[in-house]
């Protein structure tokens, strides 16, 4: 199979630190002004904006004719139904008389990764993939079987997340949302950026050893776990599992081959 | 934007259900035979719809339960079982403490389990583009050997918060919808569910029921511009269908089932994407006139129509096109024309400026 890397992978939980492999924060200095103009328009979607940011944090080495050809991938667990709560506040309000237009042209799991198409000029395939539990792992696979085949040379997988969950009045119940994205490419495609990891294996595959038909929701998706990948030191190799819905098992090994 | 031959993927058992009917051949009979709209702007769907109309587009696509442990199944959709979303939304509860949050894979799942398939799975959903998108993504599945088979399930329910939302973007006709028509006002919804399964040509034992299409290729793109309006030039509809259209000749197109909404500018992009890219003039009709807009589902169902088009060798007409405002294309306006059909391109193109275009020809399969 071809060699597919990882060139760089971004993430940022929540209102955290933004955590980057296969760029240093010092290659994203020059990129912050770009990133901070996205930032202020959104208020009521954070992930919105932090996704918008990221995105540009990714892609400062992308040129703008590169930009075109890129896939865009992106798993979500949650899809848009906070933008469906906002858009259902306006449907009840005043009698159902002003259902807002804005809000509900946001109510679609594709709205945000169709955002960002436009923002960065985006011109290649769009799929938003909705998994409970691997929504990243699932984007990048596939992410990595259309560029096995030629189909595309690069692409933007990952995943964005954003729930109001509990009581917000509580701060130990405050809203959680997270980005992470990766720019991947076939070998020749980027060969001025550097690589973090190589993927020696991508696939989603029957789980044979599961008989339960009723295997639970998991609670959380793989943004910890693939958080936690980032961390990897030089020359390891990484094997991610993870269950993904029923009878259903996510496999991706990936090589670091750069810190 | 991507070109993909796929001289080994077939499609067959196309299923489909409306409110009204319960089969893919029923819808297109009805089509042909110039019935009233189907399309279902006055009506709200009742609370079983999207298990009804699942289960009814699913059951043809089917295969024999031997073979479910290595299928797989995506759903394609733009909203899911909106039922269980407006309920979760209009809970009691304003914190969600006790309800947990409704999630598009938990529809997967359910049709996962109540059918048993037992390969990858998973929902794709590309707003309107969904169907065909989710057509495009279980070929590479199949191609790439990451599953044997695949069931396409396109599904959407028209219900009180997707009316609400167009009434808003006031894209929804005061009167009907009417493609390509000077006329022409905006949409009508509809409910609707498809399903196809997807094989390689090459595994002969894995072909459903009915007419059955190859896969000739197939396009897909962002515009890039805006999140809701199409792009005026057409640019990233037109990628699409080129890459669709890349390894055969284009000439070679007989007939296209265009997206064609009946909003102003769907219509005129799609006007300008035919004209920009035919030098012949394939017969071009659109079935949202009859059906009404069923957004995720809308690809495959009017792949499905496809399908009966080829198999009938017939091309029904425009519903609710009376007064073409570019009589320079070849619309099928009034009446269906009977004609010899080999292949035909279908497109869909959604919020977000997401197009697809698969390219299709008859298989001489009728099935098993």
């Amino acid at each position: 199979m071809n060699d597919i890397y990882i060139h760089t992978i971004i993430a940022q939980p929540g209102n955290g630190p933004i955590h980057a492999a296969g760029n240093t924060a010092a290659d994203f200095a020059e990129e912050t002004r770009e990133a901070a103009a996205f930032s202020p328009a959104r208020e009521t979607n954070p992930v919105a904006s932090q996704a918008l940011a990221l995105m540009a944090l990714l892609l400062h080495r992308v040129s703008t004719s590169q930009r075109q050809k890129l896939g865009l991938f992106i798993g979500t667990r949650f899809g848009c139904l906070e933008d469906d709560r906002i858009f259902q506040k306006s449907r009840i309000a005043d009698g159902g008389k002003y259902a807002s237009p804005a809000a509900f042209r946001r109510t679609l799991p594709s709205t945000l990764p169709a955002e960002l198409s436009i923002a960065f000029g985006i011109q290649g395939p769009l799929i938003t993939f909705a998994d409970s539990s691997a929504p990243i792992m699932i984007a990048i696979i596939r992410a990595y079987h259309w560029i096995a085949t030629g189909a595309i040379t690069a692409a933007v997988a990952g995943s964005f997340d954003f729930l109001l969950t509990g009581n917000t009045t509580s701060p130990a119940t405050s809203p959680t949302y997270h980005t992470l994205l990766c720019l991947m490419a076939s070998r020749e495609t980027f060969p001025e950026l550097n690589t973090w990891a190589t993927i020696t294996k991508a696939s989603i595959e029957a789980n044979r050893q599961s008989t339960d038909q009723t295997e639970a929701t998991p609670e959380v998706t793989d943004f910890t776990e693939i958080l936690t990948a980032m961390g990897a030191s030089n020359d390891t190799t990484l094997n991610l599992h993870r269950q993904s819905g029923t009878h259903n098992m996510c496999h991706l090994e990936m090589r670091i081959t750069h810190q | 934007m991507t070109a993909r031959r796929n001289p080994t993927i077939r499609l067959s058992g196309f299923g489909a259900a409306t409110p009204r009917h319960a089969t893919a051949e029923s819808i297109f009979s009805a089509w042909l035979s110039g019935l009233p709209a189907d399309g279902a702007s006055s009506e709200r769907p009742n609370r079983n719809m999207w298990q009804i109309l699942t289960t009814q587009a699913i059951t043809a696509a089917l295969p024999p339960w031997e073979q479910r442990a290595d299928c797989g199944l995506i759903l394609a959709t733009t909203k899911g079982d909106m039922q269980k979303v407006e309920t979760w939304l209009n809970t009691d509860d304003p914190d969600h403490r006790s309800s947990p949050p409704p999630l598009l894979s938990d529809d997967l799942n359910t049709l996962a389990q109540q059918f048993g398939f037992g390969g990858p799975k998973t929902v794709v959903s590309t707003a309107c583009s969904s169907g065909l998108a989710a057509i495009i993504e279980a070929a590479m599945l199949v191609q790439t050997g990451q599953a044997r088979q695949m069931v396409v399930c396109a599904a959407d329910i028209a219900g009180g918060f997707i009316q609400d939302g167009f009434h808003a973007l006031k894209a929804i006709s005061k009167s009907h919808c009417r493609p390509f028509d000077r006329q022409r006002d905006g949409l009508v919804l509809g409910s609707a569910a498809a399903a196809c399964l997807v094989t390689s040509s090459t595994d002969p034992q894995r072909t459903a029921d009915g007419p059955s299409l190859f896969l000739d290729g197939w396009g897909i793109s962002c515009d890039a511009t805006h999140l809701t309006a199409p792009d005026r030039e057409a640019a990233g509809l037109t990628r699409a269908v080129r890459a669709a259209i890349a390894a055969v000749d284009s000439n070679s197109v007989d007939a296209v089932i265009l997206h064609g909404t009946g909003t102003a500018y769907n219509d005129a992009m799609e006007a300008l994407a035919m004209r920009t890219i035919f030098t012949h003039r394939p017969y071009l009709t659109a079935a949202k006139g009859f059906l009404g807009h069923t957004l995720g589902a809308s690809g495959v169902i009017e792949l499905a129509l496809a399908a009966w088009m080829l198999h009938r060798q017939v091309v029904p007409a425009i519903t609710g096109l009376e007064d073409p405002q570019w009589p320079e294309l070849n619309f099928v306006r009034k009446a269906a024309v009977a004609a010899d059909l080999k292949r035909i391109l279908k497109t869909a193109s959604g919020f977000g400026g997401l197009n697809a275009a698969l390219a299709v020809s008859r298989s001489e399969s009728m099935g098993p």
